[in-house]
């Protein structure tokens, strides 16, 4: 029995991924060789969206240039992508999830599994808590989901460059299966099964990306820098067991590609030519360093953040107020002094230049 | 009760920076000889002898031009002076001068006496491999010895920039004691028990460097750096643990200062990555790349990566550590650099 794969997302990350998939399964025992993709009822040139892939191969709207293969079937009918599906791979902003799980969760099969590529949380400011992408699909369809997170683009994988992801599942088996329908000579996937961890570690490496965007913008040295960044980690994994306690969570999991390996992004000399379709992730140390660089008149996060053109932009400043939130709710603002830092410069309630302040009686240090 | 002495074995620009630093400290802590002597290498300066420069204007007007030592570090030309009655020696000198030094001092070091190293390197052992520095430093003087390791550079500590450092010391008080003496407000410590991986992280992440450096000569995005920088330090992890396993490193030392964030510096700035670069931009012979961009200076992650392709190779272990494998096969032009990037196909950890 052959299993099919459907690819729900046709972004530019979307599409890298359904290209992968299919190169994959094209001549799989194991796998059914087409690869079912949900695309948006959207138009292009007089021609609808689904038309220029299925007749063309091509997505010109969220990756022109790139030549999917034969074996991809694209649809904006929902029902009929998800139905016979085993396994659903869930490529949009975490913003748009609750909206396509409900929408989807009746017509899923009996044991068909979920893997996210979501990178990013659920903030629930009104119930001071954040919540999981992975398990908001979990309890919405009662399936199982698997998530997938790294240091790597759409714009490599498409490319061939060679870059690394992490998955996070807690079933091995279903783990080796998705890294059978992903990996590719140029992206290479190593299996944990801290779940919890890599779908945490791909999101609040933003609030981390703001503080290394500050050291930037302040002309901190490399090894400031560096500090600051390793600290920001320690923080990181410390914030898996605080928010996310008996889930399994495992503190080397921030040596993955969905930990470090993002983090060493933090250390580039060469952001301020972010690509279009690029790492947007990489905007929060954009955010940091205008913050930073401008003495006399501090900008505000909103205007820095409103004049990012990307509606799914990740916004670090608005997880460093959820997690202060959380913390400081429970008295644990003295634990984290990093992202509380971060917090209260994207605020404007402290200076950039207290950062450094900040950190002189880290717990860390103690 | 006698009060505790602690003295500086070298004076180049970290060994100054470390004088400042453990000079200010020790004033606060009733229970120490409140000089700390300070080993300078005496010689001359515009006609006067560096000791006496440092000794009355209280800089080392040669090593660390601008930066003011506290008055009671003393500099003395004389090792033995310096290491005698010591309780703590602070070693942290140029490791081609280091054997001979410890010879010199061995006959006037105390048996209770415990050292701490800073130098950043290894040396060669007899039967072909790496040796810690501070397994020369026990050999020599039969003492304990520390290890302080991290990113952090001497102008920037000196200059006060805030930046921390791991110190590894499989002993609870010698490790609070270090702590007293070396932490600042911008020189932040973290002790661990770990001796022998704090000091190798320190060694082995040049070999990463070059790689890093390799990758960005190549043109490569910055995602393919960090995965290769992440995979060079999970080739750093697999190597202390297969060579050094019965010395107990630890999980937790490789996210310290010593591990991920000084592999990060090197490979972002220094002199190893700017090799690497050269390696992949032309096709010299790596001697002559060293004599036209270091002046004739070695970088450290070639010749390390030789010494540990030596071992790995004696043991048959070469298609583990492709990274590694791969940065002494071009340093010693062995392939066309283009090629780098085929050699992690099938890296052990993807499989």
């Amino acid at each position: 029995m052959t299993k099919r794969v459907s690819v729900l997302g046709c972004g530019s990350w979307g599409t890298a991924i359904v290209k992968a998939v299919a190169d994959n399964v094209v001549s799989s025992d194991e796998f059914y060789s087409k690869v079912y993709w949900y695309v948006r009822d959207e138009e292009y040139e007089d021609r609808s969206l689904t038309s220029w892939i299925n007749q063309d191969h091509t997505n010109p709207i969220y990756l022109p240039k790139l030549k999917l293969p034969m074996n991809i079937i694209a649809s904006s009918e929902i029902r009929k992508v998800v139905e016979n599906a085993d396994i659903l791979m869930v490529a949009y902003p975490p913003c748009y999830i609750i909206r396509l799980v409900n929408h989807v969760k009746e017509f899923i099969k009996e044991n068909a599994y979920f893997v996210s590529f979501c990178k990013g949380l659920i903030l629930c400011p009104e119930e001071n808590r954040i919540r999981l992408v992975s398990d908001l699909i979990r309890e919405q369809t009662g399936k199982r989901c698997l998530v997938v997170i790294g240091a790597t683009t759409a714009l490599e994988v498409v490319g061939e460059q060679f870059t690394e992801a992490t998955i996070g599942s807690k079933s091995l088996e279903c783990g080796r299966e998705v890294k059978r329908l992903l990996q590719t000579d140029y992206m290479k996937l190593v299996i944990t099964q801290d779940d919890v961890g890599v779908e945490l570690c791909g999101s609040l490496k933003n609030v981390v990306a703001i503080a290394a965007g500050i050291c930037d913008g302040l002309q901190l040295g490399d090894n400031t820098k560096a500090a600051v960044i390793r600290i920001g980690f320690w923080e990181v994994s410390e914030l898996m067991n605080e928010l996310f306690p008996d889930r399994g969570t495992n503190y080397l999991t921030i040596e993955q590609s969905c930990g470090i390996a993002e983090l060493f992004m933090c250390m580039s000399h060469k952001l301020d030519d972010i690509s279009d379709i690029g790492d947007l992730d990489l905007l929060n140390i954009s955010v940091g360093r205008r913050l930073s660089n401008n003495d006399t008149n501090r900008p505000s996060i909103r205007s820095i953040t409103d004049k990012i053109p990307y509606r799914t932009f990740v916004d670090g400043a608005e997880y460093a107020k959820q997690i202060y939130n959380i913390l400081a709710d429970r008295r644990r603002t003295g634990h984290f002094p990093l992202f509380v830092a971060v917090h209260r410069i994207c605020q404007n309630e402290i200076k950039p230049q207290e950062l450094i302040a900040c950190l002189q009686s880290h717990p860390i240090h103690a | 009760m006698s009060l505790r002495r602690v003295s500086v074995i070298g004076s180049g620009n970290w060994g100054s920076t470390i004088a400042k630093i453990v000079g200010n400290n020790i004033k606060k802590f009733p229970e120490y000889v409140p000089e700390v002597r300070m080993w300078v290498f005496e010689e001359l300066v515009n006609g006067r002898k560096l000791t006496e420069i440092i000794n009355t204007s209280h800089e080392n007007v040669k090593y660390l031009p601008n930066v003011k030592l506290p008055e009671n570090v003393v500099a003395d030309p004389d090792v033995k002076s310096v290491a005698r009655d010591a309780d703590v020696l602070i070693i942290v000198m140029p490791h081609q001068f280091l054997n001979r030094t410890l010879a010199e001092m061995k006959p006037v070091v105390k048996p209770t006496s415990y050292a701490i190293s800073l130098m950043k390197g290894l040396a060669l052992s007899d039967d072909h491999g790496i040796k810690l520095l501070t397994d020369c430093i026990r050999d020599v003087l039969s003492i304990p010895c520390a290890v302080l390791m991290g990113a952090n550079l001497a102008t920037e500590v000196s200059q006060e920039n805030y930046c921390e450092a791991t110190i590894g010391i499989d002993n609870p008080k010698m490790g609070s004691e270090l702590k007293k003496l070396f932490q600042t407000d911008y020189f932040r410590i973290v002790v661990i028990k770990d001796e022998v991986a704090t000091e190798l992280c320190g060694a082995l992440k040049n070999i990463v460097a070059v790689a890093a450096g390799v990758i960005e000569g190549l043109g490569y995005g910055d995602n393919t750096k960090a995965a290769v920088i992440r995979l060079g330090f999970m080739e750093m992890k697999s190597f202390i643990y297969q060579f050094f396993a019965d010395r107990h490193p630890q999980e937790g030392t490789f996210l310290e200062s010593c591990g991920v964030a000084d592999l990060i510096t090197t490979c972002y700035g220094g002199r190893n990555k700017q090799m690497g670069i050269a390696l992949a931009t032309t096709n010299e012979p790596l001697a002559q790349l060293e004599k036209e961009r270091l002046h004739g200076q070695s970088a450290q992650g070639p010749l390390t990566a030789a010494e540990v392709y030596a071992m790995l190779e004696r043991k048959g272990l070469l298609e583990k550590y492709p990274i590694f494998t791969a940065v002494h096969k071009l340093c010693t032009r062995q392939f066309d650099p283009k090629n780098f990037i085929c050699c992690l196909a099938n890296h052990p950890e993807h499989r």
